[in-house]
């Protein structure tokens, strides 16, 4: 690699921490209580979730499958089952909910990798399929934890709220899979593989790779983060219920994507991607610093995602990349 | 057809059964889709089309290749009446047959030339050959070989219904192995078929002696049988990733330890593959996109060249590129053969095969027709088999 393609390199991954650099800089001025360690703390807690989210969902775009849009059905799904079977233990009930998440997965996985549906359209029609089941299935009610002290419940609702060191589980999670994440997209042969197949899907079947394989792995990815961030949001709101994860596709998709993974595929890092969530997490903290509205907050966020997705189509065109 | 800015259904049916009509086609519902008629039949509403465009001049380039023979007998009458109704045509085509049953005048082309025209009358199939060929280009290519191996690659009574049928053959370790044919002959199927990439009806492929699994390409190059592909833009090349990553996607297997890749190795193995092929690119990190065609081509190469295959199925593999890449291009082929690798190769460059082949199996409408020994392969030969002439089995 020459010197300039090393900088351009780090530049493409460092500019969203430079971003998120200068939003920390704009947080300060325009409040005293933004630059402090506990509010630092908070923004981490808060974009924690879509952080677990992310880093599973970054797979999926970097496999060139765009998005997996049955993500929030994983999160409540995972979570219910983890809720329905709280009498049976804690560590039952954990594995449970995981395994209900997987399933999804594995399901999306199949459809998708085996008998290539459109991934966009295939998560969609499960989004919807999985609202109307879980609604129906658990008529419509929200499942409470049953909350005495030394209960497996009350461990459950302990989940979210825990600390290590200092530092909320969740946010040590969110590293943790970003971390392990990373390694895995770029030093297993599964990470190398998924590349391939985001960068061309038939360039990879004629170059040996077990294509409909690696789709699979990859949803499986994105589904176990999806039901870990399952178990956490139901942990916080103390309740499985089927909206939980409302959301939660869309502002993945657009941390991926302000992360500088590409949407075509093939192209982008992990800790770009953890860079792309810091910065959602510190524009919102700065929008309710400066008392707008979640409603407003979402246009803004909206508005973000067209420019970057405009900037990257604009990018490739410039560069003539926008072949295959 | 429209009738105050509404589309006029019946008057469209109308049309397009007098179209139909001119082609032959009398009784095809016009509101039929093209997917649900035949092939043979999709190709003559295809004429039909072009007909409605009202035209004075006709291309038809290699019109024939998805019809049978009566259907082809049919397409000629079309072209006949379209004469006397005052209508050009252009024909292009490979098939000598085709062109004294339907063409005045011929006009030979070459590397891009023209050769010459002249009327039919005053020409015969081997001295159209003859104007195909013009002079053999130059002696870079191969010394007679001496001996070969042991089998490496058998197949038998391979088959894939309407596309190649009961194909035999056995490609040595050292031995380079033509495919010659015309296009439609269905080589690039039984290439595609036989590394596990299409599907097979019946029959078997070995690898050194074992079994291979039926439309399993993954297993095959793990095993050592790889394809190259005569589309490299398509499911060739990564057109987005870097050269690096193009010439050592291929080693993923090879470069993993534990489930981890070890991409270390990769700078040294590309690099390897830049210098055998002499690649040029700016660097080993510049899109494959960015390369001219006979680099893209030279990359492909040594994707496969990098892990030393077992046996090389080579489609086109000069297609579109320059003298010099391919000269490369057949000296890195050359050399693999040396090595010990069987080589099959489909071309259509004549000189092509005729330099770098040991012998070659003829295709003709998906059925193996003959066999040539190296010494009886000259251009001539080659082209009047691939029509059905003077082959020997």
């Amino acid at each position: 690699m020459t010197r300039r393609e090393r900088i351009l390199d780090w530049v493409e991954v460092g500019g969203i921490y430079l971003i998120a650099l200068a939003l920390v800089g704009a947080g300060a001025a325009v409040s005293r209580g933004f630059l402090t360690l506990e509010n630092l703390m908070t923004i981490l807690n808060a974009v924690a979730l879509l952080g677990i989210v992310a880093s599973g969902m970054a797979f999926i775009t970097y496999s060139g499958h765009m998005a997996d849009l049955s993500a929030p059905s994983i999160m409540a799904f995972s979570g219910i089952i983890a809720v329905a079977a709280l009498p049976l233990g804690l560590a039952p009930a954990l594995a449970l909910g995981m395994l209900a998440g997987l399933a999804i997965g594995a399901m999306n996985g199949f459809v998708v990798g085996r008998l290539r549906a459109n991934p966009i359209l295939w998560t969609l029609a499960v989004a919807f399929f999985m609202e109307g089941f879980m609604r129906f299935t658990w008529s419509n009610h929200q499942l409470y934890p049953n909350l005495e002290p030394g209960s497996s419940g009350a461990a459950f609702v302990e989940i979210f709220r825990l600390r290590v060191g200092g530092v909320p589980l969740i946010v040590a999670v969110m590293l943790a899979m970003f971390l392990a994440g990373h390694g895995l997209m770029r030093h297993t042969r599964f990470g190398r593989e998924t590349q391939l197949v985001g960068s061309s899907r038939a360039a990879a079947a004629t170059s040996g790779v077990r294509v409909a394989r690696v789709v699979f792995l990859n949803f499986l990815v994105a589904a176990f983060a999806a039901s870990v961030a399952g178990i956490f949001i139901t942990s916080m709101t103390k309740l499985g219920v089927f909206y939980l994860g409302q959301g939660y596709d869309f502002k993945a998709v657009t941390a991926v994507v302000i992360g500088g993974v590409m949407l075509s595929g093939g192209r982008g890092r992990l800790l770009g991607v953890l860079g792309g969530v810091l910065v959602i997490g510190l524009l919102t903290n700065i929008m309710t610093f400066l008392g707008i509205t979640t409603f407003r907050q979402n246009i803004f966020t909206g508005m973000v995602f067209i420019a970057v997705v405009g900037f990257q189509q604009y990018y490739l065109r410039s560069r003539g990349k926008d072949y295959a | 057809m429209k009738r105050s800015g509404f589309l006029d259904r019946a008057a469209m049916i109308e049309a397009t059964r007098g179209w139909l009509r001119q082609v032959g086609l009398d009784d095809l519902d016009p509101t039929k889709t093209i997917e649900e008629i035949s092939p043979h039949e999709a190709q003559l509403v295809e004429i039909a089309k072009v007909l409605s465009g009202r035209p004075c001049i006709l291309v038809m380039d290699e019109p024939t290749s998805a019809l049978s023979r009566e259907e082809v007998q049919r397409l000629f009458e079309i072209i006949r009446r379209l004469k006397r109704q005052g209508l050009a045509v252009v024909y292009i085509s490979h098939h000598l047959s085709e062109i004294f049953e339907v063409a005045d005048r011929v006009t030979v082309l070459r590397d891009g030339r023209k050769i010459a025209t002249r009327e039919i009358a005053d020409l015969t199939p081997r001295s159209i050959v003859q104007m195909m060929i013009g002079q053999t280009l130059d002696a870079f290519y191969r010394p007679p070989q001496t001996t070969l191996g042991e089998p490496i690659l058998k197949l038998t009574r391979l088959t894939r219904y309407g596309f190649f049928h009961e194909i035999s053959f056995t490609l040595r370790r050292g031995e380079i192995l033509g495919v010659v044919g015309l296009a439609g002959a269905g080589r690039t199927e039984l290439a595609r078929s036989l590394c596990g990439l299409d599907p097979t009806h019946a029959g078997s492929v070995e690898l050194a002696g074992e079994p291979l699994p039926a439309a399993d390409y993954p297993s095959a190059v793990a095993r050592g049988l790889v394809y190259l592909t005569e589309d490299r833009k398509n499911d060739g090349l990564f057109l987005r990733l870097s050269v690096k990553q193009n010439l050592t996607s291929a080693l993923m297997a090879r470069h993993t330890k534990a489930g981890f890749y070890l991409g270390g190795m990769d700078e040294l193995a590309a690099r390897a593959q830049m210098e055998r092929l002499a690649v040029t690119a700016s660097s080993l990190e510049t899109d494959a996109g960015n390369l001219s065609g006979g680099n893209q081509q030279k990359v492909l190469l040594g994707k496969w060249l990098a892990m030393s295959p077992k046996v090389l199925v080579l489609d086109e593999p000069t297609r579109g590129v320059d003298v010099n890449a391919k000269r490369r291009i057949h000296e890195a082929v050359l050399a693999l053969a040396g090595q010990g690798a069987g080589v099959l190769l489909i071309s259509s460059d004549l000189p092509e095969l005729v330099g770098l082949c040991d012998r070659a199996v003829i295709l003709r409408n998906g059925r193996l027709i003959g066999e040539m020994r190296r010494e009886q392969m000259s251009e001539e030969s080659l082209l009047l088999a691939a029509n059905g002439q003077g082959a020997r089995t």
